[in-house]
């Protein structure tokens, strides 16, 4: 059983969260959510900037979730792990309620027919300009996040950033690149997302 | 799977969308139950995120208040600003405390059954539930 070992783009966004550390304990979350949480470094290292908060992290393949399990145990951090598509076994009932979902996405540009598969895969595999995994969770995104929600997400160039941010403009979000970096030749970003006008640009 | 988490969980087969919450319980194994740090504050802010029906009615399925050995909770939501201690804790005990380790999750709806295996739902569907 496989799972998605921290690279790059894992380091990257763990920068950025540490980056928002005060910008994130600055609205008391009290529900965090990671989406594709692969080893858990990241859901882990995000209970470590906001404490006082209920995490849960999902994925699709049971390797990274007994891999998030494990690592949630010996941090001693409580993780709520659910093996779902997305949010989908929990939008309902956290409507407007997350305050902080943090995503790093199957970006890389595939064929349609690798995307969301049960195996490793599914950590990369993005279909069509990488973004069919994004596009199916954005429009979800309105009802999904709280007032004074912070979304952080991954993505690359070829992911199109701009016409992200047009798409979250669009719903009443602000997006803000956090970090950049190149590494292998891809052009990383972590961009941040934050409803027009709570003060989150 | 804590307590709280089940109270978020829902059926998400298409078309279930009536009577799909909460999920009814049915273990293979005893709950685990491992004590947490009591926070007041934090207690007071999920009050109101709970869904109590479905809190007091899973809570006395499993056979909690006997177990915990803690009054019953309300199956309506109290006041957050003036509940009392007695009831914050029961409320975090449940919530935080009781770990469905081993078991299923059934949809009371549809029939649809979700297993739980080492503490984690799987909520996954199959093609043709999507």
């Amino acid at each position: 059983m496989e799972y998605y070992d921290p690279a790059e783009d894992t380091h990257l966004l763990l920068d950025a969260l540490n980056e928002d550390a005060e910008r994130i304990r600055s609205i008391e979350p009290l529900f965090c959510v990671e989406i594709g949480c692969g080893s858990g470094v990241v859901i882990v290292e995000l209970a470590k900037i906001a404490p006082g908060a209920v995490r849960f992290a999902t994925d699709i393949n049971p390797a990274a979730l007994a891999a998030t399990q494990r690592l949630a145990a010996d941090s001693g951090v409580p993780v709520e792990l659910v093996r779902t598509d997305l949010v989908a076994a929990l939008e309902t009932r956290l409507r407007g309620r997350v305050d902080v979902l943090v995503f790093n996405p199957p970006y890389v540009p595939t064929e349609s027919s690798e995307v969301g598969t049960p195996d490793i895969s599914a950590a990369w595999a993005g279909g069509f300009d990488g973004r069919e995994v994004i596009d199916r969770l954005l429009p979800r995104l309105p009802a999904l996040l709280a007032d004074r929600a912070l979304f952080y997400m991954v993505a690359l160039q070829e992911n199109r950033p701009k016409e992200i941010a047009e798409t979250m403009r669009r719903m009443g979000f602000d997006s803000k690149v956090v970090l950049r970096r190149r590494a292998g030749g891809e052009s990383l970003y972590v961009v941040r997302y934050s409803r027009t006008g709570a003060g989150g640009g | 799977m804590k307590i709280l988490t089940h109270n978020m969980l829902m059926c998400n087969v298409k078309g279930c969308d009536k009577g799909n919450f909460p999920l009814r319980i049915e273990l293979s194994e005893p709950v685990s139950i491992q004590e947490t740090e009591f926070n007041e504050d934090f207690a007071r802010r999920l009050i109101g995120k709970v869904d109590w029906p479905a809190l007091a009615e899973t809570a006395a399925a499993l056979g909690l208040y006997d177990k915990l050995g803690i009054p019953e909770l309300p199956s309506t939501p109290p006041e957050a600003a003036t509940a009392d201690d007695a009831l914050l804790k029961a409320m975090h005990r449940v919530l935080l405390e009781v770990q469905v380790i081993e078991g299923k999750l059934v949809c009371n709806n549809c029939g649809k059954a979700y297993s739980v295996s080492k503490g984690i739902p799987n909520m996954l569907l199959t093609q043709d539930e999507l």
